[in-house]
């Protein structure tokens, strides 16, 4: 009996299936047979996909989640003004656009000491956090993925010493480590972006930034690169723990003795077996990422000069003793929705794939099979 | 005894290393990473060039590293290393700060204590009731809040509208044993200082450990079902032991994983601690980080960086150390 | 054994029926169970994994682990000649009796074993609270001797040994000191030797004969082994699919096994007693219990089915003297 008979299906079941239709379609154009070979590989993602379907908290952070992504690319697009502009240069009127309470002419969530518009500053920084989840999290993993596979593949002296170097790492506290960083690399990056007219479009296209201001974005990727060295560590941990796991698995000896290469058993062997928990682990990540940023960002202020969240609650905060609350208010929000949303599907994620809860959510999606011998006496 | 001795001589010898580790990526920060880091260390790009110049001969800016290491290592221990804004240790200046931090931590871990502990345990006694909920609730959403958002909301409620408590200076008491100003309090008996320092610490404190209370109080829970659930917990039962006796052993059961996160969850207070004193004007080591970055005080952001290190260093000796006299199992 | 004497019953299980309640649906462990142990007896209960022998015991004290519940019968123990109820007593009263009157071995020491205390600790908590020792000093006493007196190598040291310095055969006999501590009339013991090696095997069955002998106790022993059963029991029930389908004296069934489960189980044993020329494993697999077969649940593996075996569950019938078997082919 094939999954499709025995379950009892949803209507984001069809996307899913859908969904997952096309990612086999994708995997099958470089490796020819691959659907064939994993066919209950594919029905477990099914089955997980339809897991999810069923967790109205899981749908909801997964609906926040890519919001806060979506809104990041399309931010700077549907942002009412430029995240320069101010209402006082461009009318005059201070008094009436001088941290002017959300609704004012205009600007649906207030202005600021500047009189720029809040709601077009929160847009263009959502698309600044999402630069940095972006650019933080492959890259971080992958120091970390490959450090640990190395640790894991070779053990002896080079585990010793790349756990050790781990453990220097993971003894400074995150954020401190990440604030250090980034102070000390602000000028080099500025100076890169400085020489660099490749890096200047680059970086101004990717944060949604006019070129001219593309220096002032060395703050934010100190930032990122401070967070790569933060963020390494414990996917190097997990990734260790994962090969020396798998390294007892026949196929590893076999390949050995096939005499192939120890990167190619590493990374073409074990690698794929163990990106499941890594990817759980990455998704349970973005939203620490988001929070980290923000609040490095926040701590930074001024020194931030583009729009980004966590500065912009740092810039208002001194006006919230007039009880001009939107500055902070607003962009906190915009912080705690991103987070919790994928907060949330993480932790849903999280469940489906633990074997434990699994088995119990596999049974009430199941459409009770009539046995031949008859149901209850 | 003996073994726990044993078992701290194995764990010096990882200890050692890494403490080594730490001081010289300490170094490489302060160092190698920043373009220019006798301008860095002068005070920035306004630097005097002959204060630049004296830095690179002081610290041997132009040897090869392993020599720079040395004299950055002894400008440290040596309390040598001077501050390019006001000309005094900075070494010195940090340690003066760090009770401040210090009783901001402990007051954020007794909320992890006091309330995370207890409220896993009636959320585990009381499986699936709102208290359950609760504290499965906390748990998401403290860890997506931002501290800083929650400090300025609990301060415009608390302070701004109700002035119940107060965000300017630190209530210190009359005599100085331990810096912490809390605790000399206490020790000399000054009540009404201590009350003051209550009422000064307790919204940063819960603050910082807002989201650090959720997640102790699901792994109470779950730690705590675990136990409840165990084979040894069913085989006392069958040996017919008296419910207390039988809540005490799921309890210890329980209680091991968590004293490992509240090592960890500490090194998070440790990192929280300079954004929850930005937010509340607490003049700590976080306090003192932040505003080295804005001035420019390279040297000074250093030495907090280095010192916090060390702290969380030994910390998690020490929680290593109680996790073995806790769990017999380890000591080996 | 000899024949009948004045037999005493000590435990009368009457109607019994155990439900387990899971989320893939109800599991009908235990149906229409009846059986009687009697006073210094050697009760064995023998059948597959999942039959629903340690569900069985475990009822004996009402014990029974969630999510399964006790749904209907009776379990009558008799304290001194007084039947009591075990089902209808209170939680308190269970107590007392669990780990005093009715005691329990059980199949896994090392789960058993509460990591964290020494097993010293563990056997003197057993008879505090049932008043065996009036304090700790007298406990740890009584502890050493009870150890000396299961073969425990070197007591005095032992008792302050964690669970996981010890090994498994050192463990099972921490357990079973710990069973006989507070003087039990009946001694249940679960599969007390699967998890150990043959060797070990043999001296802890070696071992619980004595002290059933030397003490007096009544035994209830549940195993999968039938050479187990040959070597300790007086009565073996044989148990299929939450029910017994063949009850005797240990001599009758070896010699003159009625039920074709029972057959078949010797057949697949190698018997030293009689000459079998080859091994023949039961064909097919349990049943799942949720849906279980109509009729004689045996009957879809039964050689000799018949049509009234598909459709009625037969009663359990004495054969002749003490022997009763659940088959259509012996109860017209």
């Amino acid at each position: 009996m094939s999954a499709e008979e025995v379950y009892e299906k949803k209507i984001l079941d069809r996307f899913s299936d859908a969904l997952i239709a096309f990612i086999v379609k994708i995997i099958t154009l470089f490796k020819k047979d691959w659907a064939k070979k994993n066919k209950s590989r594919i029905d477990e993602w099914r089955l997980m996909l339809y897991a999810l379907n069923r967790s109205p908290i899981g749908i909801a952070g997964l609906v926040l989640g890519l919001g806060f992504v979506i809104i990041g690319i399309i931010g700077p697009w549907i942002a009412p003004h430029s995240y320069d502009f101010s209402y006082i240069m461009a009318t005059g009127k201070f008094k009436e656009y001088y941290l002017a309470p959300p609704g004012t002419g205009g600007a649906l969530l207030g202005t600021d000491d500047l009189g720029r518009d809040l709601l077009s500053l929160l847009l263009y920084g959502a698309r600044v956090s999402l630069m940095a989840t972006v650019l933080v999290l492959p890259i971080g993993i992958t120091i970390g993925i490959i450090i640990g596979l190395v640790a894991g593949y070779y053990g002896g002296a080079v585990d010793e010493i790349l756990m050790r170097l781990t453990d220097v790492f993971l003894a400074f506290p995150g954020l401190i480590l990440a604030l250090a960083f980034s102070s000390a690399l602000t000028q080099r990056i500025a100076l890169a972006i400085a020489h660099s007219q490749f890096l200047t479009s680059l970086i101004s296209s990717l944060f949604g930034v006019k070129p001219v201001d593309a220096l002032n974005v060395a703050p934010v990727l100190s930032i990122i690169v401070a967070l790569w060295i933060v963020w390494w560590p414990g996917y190097a941990r997990m990734t260790r723990g994962l090969t020396l796991q798998e390294k007892n698995n026949v196929y590893v000896e076999a390949s050995k003795a096939l005499g192939l290469s120890s990167p190619s058993i590493m990374f073409r062997h074990i690698l794929p077996n163990i990106l499941g928990p890594i990817i759980v682990m990455m998704t349970l990540d973005i939203g620490g990422v988001i929070l980290t940023e923000a609040g490095l960002s926040f701590l930074m202020g001024a020194m931030v000069k583009i729009p980004d969240w966590g500065a912009i609650v740092q810039a208002g905060s001194q006006y919230l003793v007039q009880g001009k609350w939107w500055l902070v208010i607003f962009p906190g929000l915009a912080i705690l929705i991103s987070v919790l949303g994928w907060n949330l599907f993480g932790d849903s994620l999280r469940d489906i794939l633990d074997p434990r809860t699994r088995r119990s959510i596999e049974f009430k999606i199941k459409k009770r099979k009539k046995m031949e011998e008859g149901e209850e006496q | 005894m003996a073994d726990i001795k044993r078992f701290l001589a194995r764990r010096a010898l990882t200890f050692i290393p890494t403490l080594i580790g730490v001081t010289f990526l300490a170094y490489i920060i302060a160092f190698a990473i920043p373009a220019n880091p006798a301008q860095a260390w002068a005070g920035g790009i306004k630097a005097n060039p002959e204060v630049v110049a004296r830095i690179i001969k002081e610290y041997h800016l132009n040897d090869p590293w392993y020599v720079q290491y040395y004299y950055f290592m002894k400008g440290i221990l040596t309390n040598s290393i001077i501050d390019p804004r006001w000309g005094y240790p900075v070494m010195t200046y940090m340690l003066s700060r760090f009770p401040i931090t210090l009783q901001l931590t402990l007051f954020a871990l007794f909320f992890l204590i006091v309330l995370g502990i207890p409220l896993g345990i009636i959320s585990a006694l009381k499986k699936d009731s709102w208290i359950d909920a609760l504290v499965r609730t906390w748990a998401l959403v403290g860890v997506s809040v931002p501290i800083f958002w929650l400090g300025y909301i609990f301060i415009y409620i608390f302070f701004y509208q109700l002035g119940w408590i107060n965000i300017a200076g630190i209530p210190y008491p009359k005599v100085h044993i331990t810096g912490v100003p809390i605790i000399d309090a206490m020790l000399s008996g000054e009540w009404n200082i201590v009350w003051e320092n209550i009422k000064r610490f307790i919204l940063p404190g819960f603050t910082l450990g807002f989201a650090g209370i959720g997640v102790i109080a699901r792994l109470v829970r779950n730690s705590f079902l675990e136990a409840i659930n165990s084979d040894y917990i069913y085989f006392a039962r069958m040996r017919g032991l008296k419910y207390r006796r039988i809540m005490t052993h799921a309890l210890r059961n329980a209680l091991v994983p968590v004293v490992t996160v509240l090592g960890l969850q500490f090194g998070g207070l440790l990192g929280g601690a300079p954004i929850t004193e930005t937010v509340f004007s607490i003049p700590g080591m976080g306090r003192a980080m932040v505003d080295a970055i804005f001035s420019m005080d390279f040297p000074l952001l250093i030495a907090g960086t280095f010192l916090v290190a060390i702290i969380y260093v030994i910390t998690n000796l020490i929680v290593d150390i109680l996790y073995a006299v806790i769990d017999p199992r380890v000591r080996f | 054994m000899s024949g009948p004497q004045l037999r005493e019953p000590l435990i009368e299980v009457k109607d019994l029926y155990v439900y387990f309640y899971t989320y893939a649906g109800v599991v009908k462990a235990i149906e229409d169970m009846t059986f009687t142990i009697y006073k210094g007896e050697k009760f064995c209960m023998v059948g597959e994994t999942g039959c629903g022998k340690s569900v069985t015991s475990r009822a004996l004290a009402n014990i029974v682990p969630s999510p399964g519940r006790i749904v209907k019968g009776k379990v009558i123990y008799y304290r001194d000649g007084k039947p009591i109820n075990i089902l209808e007593l209170s939680e308190e009263q269970l107590r007392e009796i669990r780990g005093k009157e009715i005691a329990y071995i059980v199949q896994d020491p090392s789960s058993a074993l509460d990591p964290l205390y020494t097993i010293g600790y563990q056997i003197v908590e057993t008879m505090i609270d049932h008043y065996t020792v009036k304090d700790w000093k007298d406990g740890y006493k009584k502890a050493v001797e009870l150890l000396r007196e299961v073969l425990m190598p070197d007591p005095e040291q032992r008792i302050k040994n964690y669970p996981h310095e010890l090994s498994g055969g050192q463990r099972q006999r921490a357990v079973i000191s710990m069973g006989l501590s507070n003087m039990p009339r009946l001694l249940i013991a679960d599969e007390p030797t699967s998890s150990l090696d043959v060797t070990v095997q043999a001296q802890l069955l070696e071992l619980l004969r004595r002290l059933v002998r030397e003490h007096g106790l009544t035994l209830f022993l549940i195993t999968h082994d039938m050479g187990v059963v040959a070597e300790m029991c007086d009565r073996v029930a044989v148990l299929y699919a939450g029910n017994i389908v063949e009850l005797a004296p240990v001599d009758e069934i070896f010699k003159n096994p009625k039920h074709p489960y029972t057959m078949g189980l010797l057949r697949a044993v190698p018997n030293p007693q009689t000459d079998i020329e080859k091994l023949e494993p039961i064909p097919g697999t349990i049943p799942n219990l949720i849906y279980p077969p109509p009729g004689c649940r045996f009957h879809p593996r039964c050689p000799f089915a018949r049509d009234a075996c598909k459709r009625e569950k037969p009663p359990l019938v004495e054969i002749s003297p003490g022997h009763y078997v659940r088959c259509w082919l012996h109860a017209e």
